[in-house]
């Protein structure tokens, strides 16, 4: 009877817990539960979440990687400035924001699978690296439409329309972003569940050794983990200088934190027990929600924080003890 | 009267026998040999002594008092050490030799001169020559050993267990290793030796015990037998459970294995693998078996030698590579090197196969699945449905899993290191009768293992791995456990010329 029950709650807890906080906020908080507010909400986390789909992979084939969060502040910064100061052409800045992204993922998969540095320490150190090289690049400062240079002059170019369209426009009566996301959603799931690349991700992750003896290129297979990684980091910057308009200092800082959690509480959706991108989308949902609540409830900004570190722990409690508990039996 | 003595000692499981009504009695400054085949109670045994285990029946005296162990920690406070094959957790390797020896009685302060010098005089007692201001992790094997031996003795050890020190050993290391043991034999210690190696036992020990299925068979003094009468009493009259293998037309040579090394474990290993063979490799722990297994799949890296494939080089420098080849590897440590634990059967199964079920990477999962309950029903192997995690099945039906990941595939030659590890006796026999069945389709087997009665049951030919070296080969009528294990214990080939 406990062991049914307990299961059942590892099934569908995190999908009551988000049902539970939609319903308390519908409640306390009277324009919570309205068409706007909630694409607002739903617009607001998808940046967080395809920066968490990017976590995904890495975690998929069982490793890490912090630096995510710098990947959002460096490409943010480097797309603006491009067009800003340098006016290229849309096509161009998104290109070189998504190389950006790819490189530094090529560079942390470098350090872990060739140097052998274990990839947490890897990535950490990156995350040093990339802020570092973000705040020299713009000399600290964030960057906007008609800027004043250092030499005195005003910045030449402005985000074109049709960029900030990406991140504020709807198609629809959708926010462009959320498409974005769903069809992201989507074609990572797919291609996780259903390809031979996808499977290989999860083979190297359930079993690294087994996987090499089994002529898997794990190698290989783990750098294309970090590439994408580092894509979907540089995606979330993209979008996050598109929805703000400029290109901010820091910009990616909290969303690491975010990110993780939201892969974290995906864990446990329909009591999947491993990373899987259907569940990454509801566990950044539930954090999108409980912000905007908190929010609209006036609980003041710098206690979020709290919140969010509160929503991971109880994740992890919640993958964790189940693993123990599995274990046992 | 005796130091140690064991009286109609019984310890059963659910299943297996354990120990059965043994006596035994050790003197002080005795070595005493304890040998038997896998799973004949040696380890049953040992931990009954140590205190790990609590017998059913019977007594245990020291020096003519009765005792009762109650855990490892009260054995040896009575002076009951163990020692065991992993010296290194037993020890911390970033302090010295002396630390090491008094870590369980460091005072709060140290004075670091008086401790080097205790340290240094117990070495001395013992003949060691050992440094005590070296640091652990700097020290060969055979050093750490010494320093376990050492401590044990400043503890007032009266009877020390050897579980198979020299197995992990070089030559001359284990020349070194045995001098020590008799050291501590002059001291007036009391030793129980498990090997395998009869060598080792007839030039060490005093007396030897055999064990049987938990049966004490033999127990008489050194001088008195014969490696040959060991091995009978080893085996007795028991074959690999009524397994008997058909015939098997076996096929023109197939791969050359010339001079093969890895620099470690593995020297100059040459053999010839004929297609639809079972070619058995039989070695002791610890003969370089997994290595070898682990080099002919390209899983470690070859420093020497070369394989001809009917009779053309053939070059691989990963198990990818290897598998394109025809190889497939079933590795000893199946959890650990062979399953997905946490995947589904049919995830575990069709891993080999992902690319001719996935044309242009996307996974037919018809496809998949009509694999998959292929090989299931082929090898029966026992599950409600192909979703069923691999972790919740038996050993038996594990080992069924890996195996089957290869079966399907393009395997032509199969690496099977100790595949009955861990499976019972039934399982064994539907293992034996697959692997028959493998043969009869064209796949040659290699076949790794200690087990010698299994060797003996299904090998066409059988190869000796000694201490890395190929020592021997065995051809059909020559195949009984008996000789295999003589051989693979390190017995030469005297008594081959005496019936030559």
């Amino acid at each position: 009877m406990k062991q049914t029950a307990l299961n059942f709650l590892y099934k569908y807890g995190a999908l009551l817990v988000i049902l539970f906080v939609l319903l308390y906020f519908s409640y306390a908080v009277p324009y919570f539960f309205t068409y706007d507010n909630l694409t607002d909400i739903l617009r607001s986390i998808s940046i967080v979440a395809i920066v968490a789909i990017g976590v995904t992979f890495s975690l998929i084939v069982d490793g890490f990687d912090l630096s995510v969060g710098s990947t959002v502040s460096l490409t943010t910064v480097l797309t603006a400035s491009l067009m800003v100061w340098y006016e290229q052409p849309l096509a161009i800045v998104i290109f070189a924001a998504l190389l950006a992204g790819a490189m530094i993922g090529l560079l942390n998969a470098f350090l872990i699978v060739k140097v052998g540095i274990p990839d947490l320490l890897a990535t950490l150190s990156m995350l040093y690296v990339i802020g570092g090289v973000q705040k020299t690049y713009t000399q600290g400062y964030s960057v906007y439409n008609k800027m004043p240079l250092p030499d005195g002059t005003t910045a030449p170019g402005v985000l074109s329309p049709s960029f900030l369209w990406l991140g504020q426009g709807k198609l629809f009566g959708v926010p462009v972003p959320v498409l974005i996301l769903i069809l992201l959603v989507v074609g990572v799931h797919l291609l996780l569940k259903y390809t031979r690349f996808g499977r290989m991700l999860h083979m190297i992750g359930s079993n690294q050794e087994a996987a090499r003896l089994s002529g898997i290129p794990i190698y290989s297979m783990r750098t294309w983990a970090y590439v994408f990684s580092g894509l979907f980091a540089a995606l979330g910057g993209i979008l996050f200088a598109a929805r703000v308009g400029s290109g901010q200092m820091d910009a990616g800082a909290p969303l690491l934190m975010e990110s993780v959690a939201a892969v974290f509480v995906g864990y446990s959706v329909l009591g999947a027990g491993k990373p899987n991108v259907i569940g990454t989308f509801f566990g950044a949902v539930l954090i999108g929600i409980l912000l905007n609540g908190l929010t609209m409830l006036n609980l003041p900004y710098y206690a979020f924080d709290i919140v969010k570190g509160l929503v991971l722990i109880l994740a992890l409690a919640v993958t964790y003890l189940h693993v123990r508990r599995k274990k046992r039996t | 009267m005796a130091l140690l003595e064991v009286r109609n000692l019984s310890k059963t499981f659910a299943g297996s026998p354990g120990v059965i009504d043994v006596n035994l009695s050790i003197q002080s400054g005795e070595i005493h040999a304890l040998i038997g085949a896998n799973g004949a109670g040696k380890s049953t045994l040992m931990k009954l002594l140590s205190g790990a285990y609590q017998g059913d029946q019977g007594e245990i005296y020291l020096n003519g008092q009765r005792v009762v162990i109650e855990n490892p920690v009260h054995g040896k406070e009575l002076g009951i050490h163990c020692v065991y094959q992993e010296v290194d957790t037993a020890l911390v390797p970033s302090l010295t030799v002396g630390e090491n020896l008094f870590l369980d009685c460091l005072p709060l302060i140290i004075n670091w001169k008086t401790l080097f010098r205790e340290a240094e005089e117990v070495l001395q007692k013992l003949n060691f020559p050992l440094d005590p201001k070296r640091k652990i992790d700097s020290l060969t094997l055979v050093e750490k050993q010494m320093v376990l031996l050492a401590k044990a003795f400043m503890q007032n050890a009266k009877i020390m267990i050897f579980d198979e020190p020299t197995a992990p050993l070089s030559g001359p290391e284990t020349k070194i290793l045995l001098q020590q043991i008799c050291n501590l034999k002059e001291k007036g210690v009391g030793i129980i030796f498990i090997s395998h190696r009869l060598q080792e036992v007839f030039a060490l020990c005093d007396t030897l015990s055999v064990l049987r299925n938990g049966q004490l068979v033999l127990n008489r003094s050194v001088s008195a037998t014969s490696p040959e009468v060991v091995v009978e009493a080893m085996f007795g009259e028991k074959r690999a459970d009524g397994f008997v293998k058909k015939t098997a037309s076996v096929g023109d040579p197939l791969l050359q294995a010339n001079h093969l090394s890895d620099g470690g474990r593995v020297k100059d290993v040459t053999f010839q693998l004929r297609k639809g063979e079972i070619l058995g490799i039989a070695g002791l722990v610890g003969a370089g078996k997994t290595e070898l297994a682990r080099l002919l799949f390209a899983a470690s890296p070859r420093q020497q030698g070369d394989i001809l494939w009917e009779g053309n080089p053939m070059y691989f420098s990963s198990p990818k590579q290897a598998i394109e080849a025809g190889f497939a590897l079933v590795p000893e440590e199946r959890r650990g090197e062979g399953l997905f634990v946490n995947e589904s059967i049919r995830a575990n199964l069709t891993l080999p196969i992902l690319k001719t079920i996935a044309p242009w990477g996307w996974i037919r999962r018809q496809k998949e699945r009509e694999h998959g309950q292929k090989i299931v029903d082929a090898l029966s192997i026992k599950a409600s449905h192909l979703e069923f995690p691999v972790e919740r099945l038996s050993g038996g039906n594990q080992q069924k899993v890996v195996i089957g990941k290869w079966v399907g595939s393009d395997t032509k030659v199969l690496l099977l290191d100790e595949p009955t590890k861990g499976i019972d006796v039934q399982a064994k026999k539907e293992l034996f009768y697959l692997l028959e069945e493998l043969v009869a389709q064209g796949i040659s087997i290699v076949y790794f293992t200690s087990e010698m009665d299994e060797l003996a049951a299904i090998s066409d030919t059988i190869y000796i791995l000694y201490k890395g070296h190929i020592t021997k080969k065995l051809g059909k009528e020559e195949m009984d456990p008996q000789t295999i294990l003589y051989y693979a214990s390190g017995g030469t080939n005297q008594d081959e010329t005496d019936s030559a």
